[in-house]
């Protein structure tokens, strides 16, 4: 069973400025108890503190206030750049990834092949990440990412990246592992997307949060 | 001391290692050298520097470039491991924000990842040791031991470094300062039997780096460390290791609002 618990978290980062010694409070008080069924929708204007909160749900941000606990195994979709060695190839940078995420290496070599049919790099497989474009880049990490189907599921706004025809096959994809996930966490300006995916919603406004159950 | 615990020690030692090793092996990637320059970077300052101060300083004996190289081997793996742990956190936050990982892993993978490239670098000694005709006797063993504490005490070290540079930034460039002088200090040019004052003696037995650099660098001559050596060298370990555990305990959910 997974679950995810927050209680009175708050998030709060020094400020560095020569003479303060001031904290900037980025999350006020959340509290949220997410168990498996959930879809939660994070919606807020820039700096209301969605990607904080992600972070804080996959506890990369240990609250510096309140409580934090999951159970489940996660896979988190925050920033998939990150740790990609732009001068390996990229089938050097799937199986190392996937090495450091503790997969087997059938399912490493079963990525190498996702990357170079559904995400068109065969060609380019074996030359260095830094010769990528930006499009073919997301594609590697989104086979990385894709390859298999999580308990929990922590979302970024990223479903918006590629072009139109790799958007429309990456949706199917999503759909899918969106409904294999136990719990799902999703932060978007996309009312649509989050209306037709989550159940409850968490609006953002300065780091404060408030929790219902539509999105009006 | 539960099972919990046993698995995300292997967890991070897994990662560091992982991390250490691909670190070793896109060294200078794409350059048709790439990883061979530190090591033939270190050939070539052993050779100059041997006979530059064997010809100043006159008659030289002959151990001393195997002298020369074999400190200056193991030190590049101390010196480097030790500026390169201190940074271990602070350099890493993009992953760090991105991955929930141990923290632990990100000292371990510099400290593998130096290691590696002594082995490498060892090529240097090789050839030293075999123009030189220095003998290889089964104290070349003592190596093993040597590594092991030495590596324990990095791991240790880089535990308190790498939080307190994340939070103070200005430790960085002082810890490379200091780094950058014990290159001076020890004895890697220069012989201890050259030492003519007790109390030169004792400053330099004093400076735990030496006991570090000693067990480790005899050995590769097939000489064997004092019980002093060892003795300090094992106490240093276990300390600094516990030290640098409560302070990882006292730090870890705060390194990430720092870096």
């Amino acid at each position: 069973m997974a679950q995810i618990t927050l209680e009175n978290a708050w998030v709060e980062f020094p400020v560095r400025k020569a003479g303060s010694n001031t904290n900037f409070a980025a999350l006020k008080d959340i509290s949220l108890d997410l168990k498996s069924g959930d879809r939660l929708g994070i919606m807020g204007p820039n700096g209301s503190g969605k990607t904080t909160l992600l972070r804080v749900l996959t506890g990369i941000y240990p609250p510096t206030r309140g409580t934090y606990s999951s159970s489940g195994d996660l896979g988190s979709m925050l920033d998939l750049n990150a740790g990609i060695n732009s001068k390996s190839s990229g089938r050097d940078n799937i199986m190392f990834r996937s090495k450091l995420l503790g997969r087997p290496k059938k399912l490493a070599l079963a990525t190498v092949e996702d990357a170079c049919e559904f995400g068109g790099l065969a060609e380019f497989i074996d030359q260095p990440v830094e010769t990528y474009s930006s499009g073919m880049k997301m594609r590697l990490t989104f086979s990385i990412a894709t390859a298999i189907p999580s308990q929990i599921l922590v979302m970024d706004e990223w479903l918006s990246v590629g072009d139109d025809a790799f958007q429309a096959k990456a949706r199917e994809r999503i759909d899918h592992l969106v409904n294999q996930a136990e719990i799902l966490v999703l932060a978007s300006h996309n009312k649509n997307l989050l209306g037709g995916l989550c159940t409850s919603f968490m609006k953002l406004n300065g780091g404060s949060g408030v929790l219902s159950s539509t999105l009006e | 001391m539960g099972s919990e615990y046993l698995l995300r020690h292997w967890k991070l030692l897994r990662a560091g290692l992982l991390m250490g090793w691909q670190d070793f092996i896109t060294l200078g990637i794409g350059s048709r050298l790439g990883k061979w320059w530190p090591t033939i970077g270190l050939a070539i300052r052993v050779t100059f520097v041997g006979l530059v101060l064997g010809l100043v300083l006159g008659a030289r004996s002959p151990d001393y470039i195997p002298w020369l190289a074999t400190g200056w081997t193991v030190w590049g793996m101390i010196s480097s491991a030790i500026t390169g742990t201190s940074e271990a956190m602070n350099g890493n936050k993009g992953l760090m924000l991105a991955l929930p990982m141990p923290k632990e892993g990100f000292v371990v993978k510099v400290i593998v990842k130096e290691l590696l490239l002594l082995v490498q670098n060892s090529l240097v000694v090789l050839g030293v040791l075999i123009v030189f005709r220095v003998p290889v006797t089964p104290a070349v063993l003592l190596l093993i031991p040597g590594l092991l504490m030495t590596a324990v005490f990095l791991y240790g070290l880089g535990l308190i470094l790498a939080p307190m540079v994340a939070k103070y930034k200005d430790l960085g460039p002082f810890i490379a300062s200091i780094i950058g002088v014990m290159f001076f200090v020890l004895p890697i040019m220069w012989q201890p039997e050259s030492i003519q004052s007790e109390l030169a003696h004792l400053i330099l037995g004093l400076n735990p780096l030496y006991h570090y650099l000693q067990i480790v660098r005899l050995p590769l001559l097939s000489e064997v460390p004092t019980g002093l050596n060892y003795l300090l060298a094992g106490i240093g370990a276990i300390v600094v290791l516990g030290i640098g555990m409560l302070v990882m305990r006292q730090t870890r959910n705060k390194i990430v609002y720092w870096t």
